[in-house]
């Protein structure tokens, strides 16, 4: 289910300049971002979180492939803000893998209780954050990026 | 690890002469980490190289529509690639957690050099096919 989630939309770029292309990768790959974002916060359901890090990290990839097609300053604030959010996601992706991996192997119970607890903190921390994006409106910035490639 | 500078990129140019540059670099980058990687104990050379596969998956997703079969074979190898090294690199960071948390003879730490072991030589093992298929030509050629 966390595969098919996570695939990325094809995006038809036939014939297109660098900077049209940009300006419609970028647009799609950060409304992907979004898609993906609900449920996110719920510990029971490890995929969801793990959806909307591949996004993250697929749309920080298209802004890097697409940097020269952008306004520089207001480029790199906002890659910024993606690696940011791309970093907490993966805060709380990375304990989820490790307490999947260890949960049944002998010894591993002092570590699988570092490793919870280190994904509670996770959670608050990537809550916290959405919070933060949704405030300060980092979808519809990265909209009006998208635009001011054309 | 810093991505090497495309030189030369136009945004008045079609995306598809622009993306050929791009994927040239990034295959060059990627293939800049061997001879580092045949050796096991080159942790950081195998880091940057996972890096490296993913920026090149990534482009190389992107681009396959206009790109054509190069770049999707690109895309396809990157993310095997990208795959085993990143269950290397999972090692390399568990390894000396569970060594101070759960202790040097436990069961739990020899699970897992073996298991660095085991995915290190199914790295090694692709590489090498790549390398001996002319993985590089075959993608530059089909681009």
């Amino acid at each position: 289910m966390g595969a098919l989630l996570a695939k990325a939309r094809d995006i038809p770029l036939e014939g297109l300049s660098f900077r049209e292309a940009a300006a419609r990768i970028v647009e799609v790959r950060a409304r992907e971002v979004f898609e993906h974002s609900e449920g996110v916060l719920d510990l029971e359901d490890i995929e969801r979180v793990h959806a909307m890090r591949v996004a993250t990290r697929r749309l920080r990839a298209a802004m890097e492939i697409c940097r020269p097609c952008f306004p520089k300053g207001e480029f790199k604030g906002l890659l910024g803000e993606v690696k940011d959010l791309a970093d907490v996601l993966g805060e709380r992706r990375d304990p989820d893998v490790a307490v999947d991996f260890f949960r049944d192997l002998t010894d591993a119970g002092p570590l699988v209780e570092d490793l919870e607890r280190e994904r509670l903190e996770a959670n608050e921390r990537l809550g916290a954050k959405l919070e933060e994006i949704e405030q300060n409106d980092l979808r519809g910035r990265l909209e009006a990026l998208a635009l001011a490639a054309v | 690890m810093k991505a090497k500078k495309v030189k030369g990129l136009d945004p008045e140019k079609s995306f598809r002469k622009n993306a050929c540059k791009m994927v040239r670099v990034r295959l060059d980058e990627l293939h800049g980490f061997s001879p580092a990687v045949l050796d096991p104990a080159e942790v950081g050379a195998l880091h940057d190289m996972r890096i490296a596969a993913k920026r090149l998956r990534y482009l190389c997703e992107l681009t396959s529509p206009v790109l054509g079969e190069g770049a999707a074979l690109a895309a396809k190898k990157a993310k095997d690639l990208q795959g085993v090294l990143g269950d290397v690199h999972d090692c390399d960071e568990q390894i000396p957690r569970v060594r101070a948390r759960v202790g040097a003879g436990s069961e739990l730490l020899a699970h897992l050099e073996a298991r660095r072991k085991s995915r290190y030589a199914d790295f090694l093992e692709e590489w090498q096919r790549l390398e001996d298929e002319g993985f590089r030509k075959n993608v530059l050629e089909r681009l």
